[in-house]
């Protein structure tokens, strides 16, 4: 395993290195989109902190959710996915080992992110412990939906659009536009249930003081679970069928 | 090695079938190449014993057991692959970190790649330009490179899918060679195809020849070419030859700067024999002597043409 993160992370640095270029506009465009929903929406926000840890997450979810599907169809297009599914760790294993690893580089990213915020505009971040082991545990959930995805780019390669959907429903469901209390009564109740806006919401009862942490874990570890146990079948599902209709190498 | 059983593959439920009810063997430590026109479906059964496509039907057991039972991450520990075109290797990297990512997914420990790395880039003749960019490769080079990382871990099966292909001479000599060095001193079992049939020819211990889905022939290799001689010989002679000293009638004969062609189509041995003797004792300079058999290219070229005689007579005989 650690020979495979090695492998990975050795390869994703090489990678950064050479088209550094790209992280670089990430990093401005991400800068640019918290600036403006800071000031657009800031009569929504009930404090900074809660504000930037729902922006956090969906940096990390949209960073997973599309890293996975986004591998497959660079591998596709390149050719080189044969070689993977040959290879004795599994293939859905070499796939997350990789989001991770693109994880922890997108991590220190959004910790530099935050520095540059915190010298630029005028925000004041209230740290938590407890919101880090909440992260923790969303990141299974994700998984699991970057999983499914990926299974849906295996068979049909291109699924960008697909991608941008889910990336920009997850933020409008973030609450860094509408703060969750502000949303229908339904839609709270189907957004409780949902590893990613259940994270967020978790995290912004904890840090209004009013939930046990405890409790909060535990419920988050099932629904992330579930969650990535349903992405994981999904993604063996695609995969058996491509496997089975010889598209795999199809771009 | 493997044990193939009435293996049959279709792309889409009602299509046709790619591959019909494939039954054979491969042993250990030969070299197999299997053979057939484009789209005879040579990837498609090199990707089957892979597991990197699910058969529609049939069995395929390895070492006793049957492969789709067998856990991935153990099967993928004793097979490896080159698979077709320049699709093996990442651009964005140096020959060297290729290596050592493709390494490390097979398990290997730095230092072992390192050393086996070393040593494949020098035979290779790749190692000077171990530290340069992938993509700024030579196709050549790409496939070089594809082949190292095949045999970095001393696979017991090694498959490769047009290996040779934009190599030149002297690398292709040296893969040639390597390949087998691996089936005689390791035992490595290797299953090739190639439409390089002069790479086939050189190496492979049997052939399995493609056609219609289903398998012409599967023997040794010399057999085949046995089996698919028109008995067509061919004289090289220096100089001019006066037909009349020619003592057989069924020939066409060309004319060169300082030789003379002959091609005696159909002939028994004791014919060529006295059509030999008979132009020694007129004095005439043999230069070249040979036989259709003696290259498998002629034979594929023959056992295709009789593929496509046999159409059209299907096809004519349709018209009436």
């Amino acid at each position: 395993m650690l020979k495979l993160f090695r492998a990975e992370l050795d390869k994703y640095l090489l990678e950064v290195k050479t088209y550094y270029p790209d992280q670089i506009v990430d990093m401005v465009v991400k800068y640019i989109l918290f600036a403006t929903f800071f000031y657009g929406f800031v009569y929504n926000v009930r404090n900074s902190t809660a504000y930037c840890v729902a922006y956090m997450y969906w940096i990390i979810a949209s960073s997973i959710i599309s890293e996975l599907s986004m591998s497959i169809s660079f591998e596709k297009q390149v050719g080189t996915i044969e070689q993977l599914i040959i290879k004795p760790y599994p293939f859905w294993l070499i796939l997350t080992v990789k989001t991770y690893v693109v994880l922890l580089i997108t991590a220190l990213k959004g910790a530099l992110l935050f520095a540059i915020i915190r010298i630029t505009l005028p925000i004041s971040l209230v740290f938590n412990i407890n919101l880090v082991w909440i992260l923790l545990v969303s990141v299974i959930g994700f998984t699991g939906v970057g999983l499914a995805l990926s299974g849906l780019t295996m068979k049909f390669a291109k699924t960008a659009s697909f991608e941008s959907i889910i990336s920009y429903g997850l933020l409008f469901f973030s609450g860094t536009i509408i703060p969750f209390d502000k949303m229908p009564m339904t839609v709270q109740r189907v957004l409780n249930v949902i590893p990613f806006t259940a994270g967020i919401n978790a995290s912004q009862k904890l840090l209004d003081g009013n939930s046990q942490v405890l409790y909060v874990l535990l419920w988050l570890l099932l629904i992330n679970l579930a969650c990535f146990v349903i992405g994981y079948f999904v993604f063996n599902a695609f995969f058996r069928n491509v496997k089975t209709n010889g598209v795999l190498n199809n771009y | 090695m493997y044990r193939v059983s009435k293996l049959g593959k279709s792309y889409r439920k009602k299509a046709d079938l790619v591959l019909k009810g494939l039954s054979f063997d491969v042993h250990r430590g030969e070299i197999l190449g299997i053979l057939g026109v484009n789209g005879a479906g040579k990837t498609t059964l090199i990707k089957l014993l892979l597991r990197a496509l699910e058969a529609s039907s049939g069995k395929i057991e390895f070492v006793g057991d049957d492969l789709s039972k067998i856990p991935l991450r153990k099967y993928y520990k004793d097979v490896s692959a080159v698979l077709e075109g320049n699709r093996n290797v990442y651009w964005y990297l140096t020959g060297f970190q290729n290596i050592e990512y493709f390494g490390r997914l097979k398990q290997l420990d730095d230092i072992k790649i390192a050393e086996k790395a070393d040593k494949l880039l020098k035979t290779f003749d790749l190692y000077d330009a171990r530290n340069q960019i992938a993509g700024n490769y030579s196709r050549g080079m790409l496939q070089k490179l594809s082949i190292i990382i095949a045999m970095l871990d001393d696979p017991e099966v090694l498959f490769l899918d047009e290996p040779t292909l934009g190599l030149d001479i002297m690398t292709k000599k040296a893969v040639m060679n390597d390949l087998k060095h691996l089936a005689e001193e390791k035992k490595t079992t290797i299953v090739i195809t190639s439409h390089q049939l002069d790479v086939i020819d050189a190496i492979t211990d049997r052939v399995l020849v493609l056609e219609n889905g289903g398998i012409a022939y599967i023997g040794k290799t010399s057999d085949f070419k046995q089996m698919y001689s028109e008995n067509k010989y061919t004289l090289a002679v220096n100089g001019t030859v006066d037909r009349r000293d020619i003592a057989f009638d069924n020939y066409t004969i060309e004319e060169r700067e300082t030789t003379t062609d002959i091609t005696l189509n159909d002939i028994s041995r004791r014919d060529i024999n006295l059509v030999l003797a008979h132009m020694l004792e007129r004095d005439y300079e043999i230069v070249a002597f040979s036989k259709d058999s003696s290259r498998l290219e002629d034979i594929m070229e023959v056992f295709v043409q009789r593929d496509r005689s046999k159409d059209a007579q299907t096809f004519q005989s349709g018209i009436r």
